[in-house]
């Protein structure tokens, strides 16, 4: 893609402002093209750090449109903005004292219990994570049922910063995933003795032997165990 | 929008030989014919790509052009202009740099009681972790040990690795998913064995890797910056290190920062300094596209090496067999290797099948250039970008409808907002920059050679030798991340601080007119600079 004539200029509204930006860029490349450096609102360009969240609205609409600016395209007209950081109070819990359910997690967030199941969150959601169900489910102490639902999360804030009383979603989402690995899941089997036998010595001794040994000899024990590749 | 009807002519050549292809089994490549392929198409090889670093401790080495630029430019920092004696804070361990081996780092230098602070240049936790798709590799299957994964390890960098980081990155990697199992991380799991998911990686000669869906890294970072906000650790955002400040004695005593908000400078004076700032994709190494972070600018490199730490492996480049070639505006961005793993197939514009996809991601990554450079066998983008398929419908018609969806959950919804559903139609690939396997030489307790200077993370090099295997990248982190965390922790105690100086920047500076080069840059980058016609994305094939 380059900078020609065949591109086709489309005019866009950052924060109200007219632009006329290539239409073939994404959100972020056309704040880029206007001649903004980013320090905030831009971070992995791949869609999973949420610090380009975007709200947007169509001309004649009054609906608002979530996306993220390293991944949605320009469309003609469209006046967005971003919204980089979105200020909820930190939660601090010791993972160790919890147990899965709705008491630990409506102790951390008492704000759970007031959801209004008005749905604005889900609508927020760039990831189209269906955000209220999971409110509703963390109200049934249905763990597993948030952590599945909410694994695409991006932390990116859209859900909070619209919730009409508040409660920080995704951070309660977090909490449930790491509730669900904790103590839903059961630990990987074979991984306590795994570090038994590390403890043990076993390996530190094999290894040794490997590092003492002849490049060539080396060689051919790795061209044994890569013809040896096993799923087991 | 979708695939254009040139590429769509292409995708039904390549419907056509799907059957056929999915009982071909391509042999592996002999460690000659490896190297053969290498030095015939691997991009590190292309002439002209290297220079000889011409002043400080590397002297005579070679490295990427674009990194002897910025060990040939100045400083942000005046050291005439600047009082370190102003300090705006004291730690017993500064962390520079907020990804996995910086906060991993951070949390186990804290668990030793020691006062820690992060600085970092953008948000906590934006780094090229988050990014990480597949996953981390680690020795925990009856079936496995630490012992082949250290050979698979060895082998798979070409026996160029640092043997003593090996045997810590695969003794040590099973220690960290239990730390990690420990905070939450919801691992997927084999549902029959609750061992990791039974796939085989490039190189990797059993299953080994800990993954969450095709987001292990932002999985794994939303949960290490929720434990690191609950401690009692300062951090600095936006803040990113400008130069390390050594004392009277020539040890390591903290760093300058340039608060990017006010652009004014902040002294941290610690007894222990990690630098864990990453890697070099957003420097475009040789034009190509790449799939890191916007922050990967090699800031750490830059100031280690003025304050004189050594630097090895900086001629080595990781690119991904599997970056996106198509649409543009997704240009570079990581397909996972898990991809191949799970039976997605590389086919040209013929269709047929060129290489193992269980390949080392060096060979992978040369095949594919082969394909569409020497061979003229790639796709062309209407754009004029080339690459060739992966075919991952593969992936649903070998293990049963859904499991693209529900095992690439993200990268699904990334093809789809460009009407492309890559559960049903091939994605277009090319290799893109990756990671830069050389770094700042550390031993195995991320010691550089400056005392009281640790490296850990990508930043640092060694353990991957000259190639990187997929999954290694995280279990590095996480192993050097914690070793350098306990031991800065540990020492801090017993370090005590001379007067601080920043002598060495200026000595630097005149080795650097001494030998003639003035280039008019300042370094470290910090940002990127996109702007005007560089927003358009450029490729390099």
């Amino acid at each position: 893609m380059e900078a020609s004539e065949e591109n086709n200029f489309v005019p866009v509204y950052f924060s109200g402002k007219r632009y006329d930006v290539p239409d073939s860029l994404t959100v972020m490349q056309a704040f880029e093209f206007i001649g903004n450096r980013f320090t905030r609102g831009c971070g992995c360009r791949g869609g999973v750090c949420g610090a380009c969240a975007a709200i947007f609205v169509h001309p004649g609409s009054h609906k608002l449109e979530v996306g993220l600016a390293c991944q949605i395209q320009v469309i003609p007209e469209m006046n967005i903005i971003q919204l980089p950081y979105f200020p909820i109070e930190k939660s601090h819990y010791c993972l160790d004292d919890l147990t899965p359910d709705i008491d630990s997690v409506g102790s951390i967030f008492p704000k759970a219990y007031k959801c209004v199941a008005c749905n604005t969150c889900t609508k927020m959601c760039p990831l189209d994570i269906k955000v209220m169900d999971c409110m509703s489910a963390v109200l049934r102490g249905d763990i597993e049922t948030v952590a599945m639902e909410s694994m695409d999360c991006v932390m990116c804030g859209l859900c909070s910063s619209r919730c009409p009383v508040e409660i920080p979603q995704y951070d309660i989402m977090l909490l449930c995933r790491r509730l669900y690995g904790r103590y839903v899941q059961k630990p990987y089997r074979n991984l306590p003795k795994r570090l038994k036998q590390i403890e043990a010595g076993t390996y530190g001794e094999e290894i040794k032997k490997l590092m003492n040994m002849g490049i060539d000899q080396l060689k051919e024990l790795y061209k044994q165990q890569q013809d040896d590749k096993q799923i087991i | 929008m979708g695939y254009p009807e040139s590429m769509r002519q292409s995708i039904k050549t390549l419907e056509e030989t799907r059957e056929f292809r999915l009982n071909q089994k391509i042999p592996l490549l002999n460690l000659d014919e490896k190297n053969q392929l290498l030095r015939e198409f691997h991009p590190d090889y292309r002439p002209g790509v290297h220079r000889e670093i011409l002043v400080g401790v590397n002297k005579g080495d070679n490295a990427v052009g674009e990194l002897v630029d910025l060990l040939e430019a100045s400083s942000h920092v005046d050291p005439e202009s600047i009082d370190v004696n102003d300090i705006f804070l004291t730690v017993d361990a500064l962390v520079i740099g907020a990804g996995g081996a910086g906060l991993t780092a951070a949390l186990f230098c804290s668990d030793q009681g020691a006062n820690v602070a992060i600085a970092t240049k953008l948000r906590l936790g934006d780094s090229n972790t988050i990014m990480a798709e597949g996953g981390i590799n680690a020795a925990i299957s009856p079936g496995d040990s630490p012992t082949i994964h250290y050979l698979d390890t060895m082998g798979g960098g070409n026996f160029t690795n640092i043997p003593e980081l090996v045997r810590a990155l695969a003794i040590d990697s099973p220690f960290c998913i239990k730390w990690l199992e420990d905070l939450g991380v919801p691992f997927d799991r084999d549902p029959d064995s609750d061992l990791p998911l039974p796939l085989l990686v490039g190189g990797h000669s059993r299953p080994r890797v800990c993954s969450v869906g095709d987001f292990t890294g932002m999985s794994i970072i939303q949960i290490l910056r929720a434990e690191v906000e609950k401690r009692d650790i300062r951090v600095l955002d936006f803040s990113p290190a400008v130069d390390l400040i050594l004392d009277e004695n020539g040890k390591c005593a903290g760093a300058v920062l340039m608060d990017l908000l006010t652009e004014t400078y902040q002294v941290v004076q610690a007894k222990t300094v990690i630098i864990a700032t990453g890697g070099i994709g957003r420097l475009h190494i040789q034009g190509f596209p790449t799939t890191n972070h916007y922050g990967a600018t090699a800031d750490g490199l830059v100031i280690a090496y003025r304050a004189g730490a050594r630097l090895g492996y900086m001629d080595s480049i990781q690119f991904h067999p599997t970056g996106t070639a198509y649409p543009d505006q997704l240009l570079g961005l990581l397909v996972t290797e898990v991809c191949r793993s799970r039976g997605a197939q590389l086919v040209d514009v013929s269709g047929e099948q060129y290489i193992n996809e269980l390949e080392t991601r060096d060979v992978v990554a040369s095949a594919n250039v082969r394909q569409v450079i020497g061979r003229k066998k790639g796709i062309t983008t209407p754009s004029g970008m080339q690459g060739v398929w992966l075919d991952t419908p593969l992936i649903d018609i070998i293990h049963g409808e859904g499991t693209v969806r529900r095992s690439y959950s993200h990268i699904y919804l990334r093809f789809k907002r460009y009407g492309i559903d890559f559960s049903k139609e091939p994605v277009l690939i090319y290799p893109a920059e990756h990671y830069q396997n050389g770094g700042i030489i550390t031993d195995d307790m991320g010691r550089t050679n400056i005392p009281n200077l640790y490296a850990a993370g990508e930043a640092a090099g060694g353990v991957h030798g000259r190639n990187r295997l997929g999954g290694n990248s995280l279990s590095d982190l996480f192993v050097f991340g914690r070793r350098a965390g306990m031991d800065a922790g540990n020492r801090c105690r017993d370090i005590h601080i001379g007067k601080l100086t920043l002598k060495h920047l200026k000595q630097y500076h005149q080795e650097l007119k001494g030998v003639g080069i003035e280039n008019n840059l300042t370094s470290p980058v910090l940002l990127p600079d996109y702007r005007f016609e560089k927003a358009f994305p450029k490729f390099q094939q």
